[in-house]
């Protein structure tokens, strides 16, 4: 199909919106920032709506491209693609992006830098769209670098907190680590194919070692901004965030960017990049569900489970399931926005309950307890979700986990049994967070209250999209698998086993935690040694530094300082010349002139007397000329 | 020494002096003076050189140019009156207009 250029201002629009908004917000006085919140939801909300016509429309795919940067050799292309997977996608980041626009107004209404907070939030929303649309890994990089940026001054909103900043600094260091990996990545590709363009990679016969090295690279790069295995540490730090933004982050723009640039990248990954992806993934899902499992605080456990299913979502992209990790990572945008939005919509209360009392922490579960009561229509909401977490039936998360454990299963032995072992956790600790929150009798009664409608009303549409309702094909489906017209075949012997996992974790968590132990078990090191792991990189790479600067100093500027000498010596020498030589000469003959001309003046003094004496002389040395 | 020696180293002593007077002194009165004496010399040579020959025309020229001279002297003390009512000097070094001042 020729692209029909008509809708290159519709697309644009689309991405602009938010831009549109953030910077409004940003120029928005501290009078007035009442307004920002409003601006912000307004905007995003025509973005969802432009999105979503977008895709309706859609017929089939296209690319728009124009050149940015013409090389002598070649040509670095801007523009974006325009197909099913790009606006499903698109559609996603805008619907849960501007939910948690929603949720904000109520979260954030208290506080100070709230138009701050919005043209921020708006800011990253652009930054993930731009991500999600763009055809170019280069420019993919760029919007990458700003989705990084904005989760940093999001992370750190409460920057006045010293534990929010350094959660910041911590997840701006570490996923720039990984973006060293992508950007090292992104220049092989360049050296070896010399072409960015994302359509047409594809994996050559001819330069395997070097795709392999690329897509290793890259996936570095996925592994900081996804949170897998070795770089996952920032996640649970991010945490000291708002709680919109943790959602955001979670669910739609941060976590979700490597995941997609894996699914839009699929085809250029050779066999050894899939092992080594399938491998990280299973074993940062076996510790995301290990470190959930331990965890005290509400959003950390939430973080931890994050990880996991990123994991769960890599081991499937690793196994050549790019269906079901895309449709996973779509469900878990809505259900763990879901979870996150009910999470905040508890501590909010929680908070409002509790302005006196500061000490005691409401993020910790054992704090918590017999919501059920209090607030119906969050748990409610967060039951749903947390199900769709565990993977039980009607769910949007039992679809995408039976394709992936469908598709794993066929695959390797080892990496599927983590897979099961991964899902049975998963139930363990789906359950233990429903149960501690709105179950148990609590350790201190809160007068807590539902929260206000507008922050409701998001959770209520996360968790609605975290249902399969739609009959589609034959089969029960989700509404992104409806959007991605996603076909799927799951054995009954796989569904039937992956639904009895489910409900044995589910009673293995009953029984666990029946009585609601307060201690963890201590042998497992929530952040699994990698915190130390990085401390110890960087003392490894502070006394390299060290060693560095002592030969700088001891060698390089030794020897810079003898070149500086030399010169200095030479200069001297120059000077010697100049003076003595140059200047000598000119001198020497100026005080000739000035000799001669003092010689003659002083002969002609004016005196007559002396010109006689002149003229005498002259006439004696003629005298005794003609005589001798 | 013979008659004419004596005269040429007379004459030689005058024209000396002479020279001296003129070289040295400031007044202009006394370098005429000087003058003068050079002049006298110079008479001194026509007579010592006319003293072996029968004719007198050196003698005569000798009292001739004395003549002369007196006349001579009269026109230069008439020019330095002259130059002292102009000038209120006598010393030809104070009179320097067309010297540049330094």
């Amino acid at each position: 199909m020729t692209p029909d250029s008509s809708i290159v201002p519709f697309v644009l629009a689309v991405i602009l919106t938010p831009l549109l908004a953030s910077w409004l917000c940003a120029l928005i006085r501290d009078r007035i920032s009442w307004v920002a919140p409003i601006i912000a939801s307004v905007l995003q909300l025509i973005s969802v709506i432009l999105a979503l016509i977008l895709f309706v429309n859609l017929t089939s795919d296209a690319e728009f491209t124009t050149p940015w940067l013409t090389l002598p050799t070649s040509a670095i292309h801007i523009g974006f693609s325009i197909n099913r997977l790009v606006l499903t996608m698109l559609v996603v980041v805008a619907v849960i992006s501007f939910l948690v626009h929603l949720f904000s107004i109520g979260y954030m209404a208290d506080d100070d830098a709230v138009a701050g907070y919005f043209s921020r939030l708006s800011f990253f929303t652009f930054a993930m769209m731009g991500l999600v649309l763009s055809n170019n890994l280069l420019v993919l990089f760029c919007f990458w670098e700003l989705v990084g940026y904005s989760s940093y001054r999001l992370i750190g909103h409460w920057h006045e907190r010293p534990s929010a900043a350094k959660a910041a600094t911590k997840a701006f260091m570490i996923t720039k680590a990984g973006d060293l990996g992508f950007l090292m990545g992104v220049l092989l590709l360049w050296s070896s194919t010399g072409s960015l363009e994302i359509s047409s990679l594809s994996l050559s016969e001819t330069n395997t070692t070097l795709m392999t090295a690329a897509g290793l690279c890259i996936f570095i790069g996925v592994m900081g901004k996804s949170a897998q295995f070795p770089l996952f540490n920032w996640l649970p730090d991010a945490m000291e965030g708002p709680t919109p933004v943790s959602a955001l982050i979670h669910a739609a723009t941060m976590v979700a960017a490597g995941v997609y640039l894996l699914i839009r990248l699929e085809p250029m990954f050779t066999p050894l990049c899939l092992t080594v992806m399938t491998g990280i993934g299973a074993i940062t899902a076996l510790l995301g569900a290990l470190g959930a499992l331990v965890q005290f605080d509400i959003k950390k456990i939430l973080a931890y489970s994050t990880i996991s299913q990123l994991g769960l979502m890599v081991m499937a992209m690793g196994s050549e399931s790019a269906q079901g990790g895309y449709e996973h990572l779509l469900h878990h945008a809505f259900f763990k926005a879901g979870l996150f939005l009910g999470a905040g919509s508890i501590l909010h209360a929680a908070h409002q309950a509790l302005h006196h009392e500061h000490d005691v922490d409401v993020q910790d579960i054992r704090n918590l307890g017999g919501l059920k009561a209090t607030m119906p229509i969050t748990f409610f909401c967060f039951l749903i979700c947390a199900a769709a977490l565990a993977g039980l039936p009607f769910t949007s998360g039992f679809i995408s986990k039976e394709i992936i454990l469908t598709q794993i299963t066929a695959s390797s032995s080892v990496v599927s049994v983590v897979a099961w072992v991964v899902s049975f956790l998963t139930a363990i600790y789906s359950f233990r967070l429903v149960w501690y929150v709105f179950y148990k009798s609590p350790a201190i009664h809160l007068p807590v209250v539902e929260a206000p409608v507008i922050m409701r009303t998001a959770t209520i549409v996360l968790s609605a999209g975290s249902i399969s309702f739609l009959w589609f094909e034959g089969k029960l489906s989700t509404l992104t698998h409806v959007m991605l017209q996603g076909s799927y075949h799951v054995p009954f012997s796989i569904a039937t086993a992956s639904i009895l996992v489910v409900l044995f974790g589910l009673a293995t968590g009953y029984l666990l935690f029946r009585n609601k132990p307060t201690q963890s078990w201590t042998w497992i090191e929530p952040q699994f040694y990698l915190d130390w792991i990085s401390t110890q990189w960087v003392t490894i790479a502070k006394a390299l530094a060290s060693v560095t600067s002592y030969w700088d100093r001891a060698w390089i500027d030794r020897v810079l300082h003898g070149l500086v000498y030399l010169q200095v010596a030479a200069a001297y020498l120059t000077q010697w010349i100049d003076t003595t030589l140059v200047d000598g000469v000119v001198n020497g003959s100026s005080a000739t002139v000035r000799g001669v001309g003092w010689a003659f003046r002083t002969a002609v003094n004016g005196k007559i007397q002396s010109y006689l004496l002149w003229a005498m002389a002259a006439l004696v040395i003629f005298i005794l000329w003609t005589l001798y | 020494m013979s008659k004419p020696e004596i005269l040429f180293y007379l004459s030689v002593f005058l024209l000396i002096t002479g020279l001296l007077i003129v070289f040295t002194k400031k007044n202009a009165i006394v370098i005429l003076m000087g003058i003068e004496l050079i002049l006298n010399a110079a008479n001194l040579n026509l007579v010592a050189f006319n003293y072996n020959r029968p004719e007198l025309d050196g003698q005569l020229m000798a009292l001739f140019i004395i003549l002369v001279a007196v006349c001579e002297a009269a026109v230069g003390i008439a020019i330095l009156l002259k130059m002292y009512h102009y000038y209120r000097t006598t010393i030809p070094d104070h009179i320097s207009e067309l010297k540049e001042k330094w």
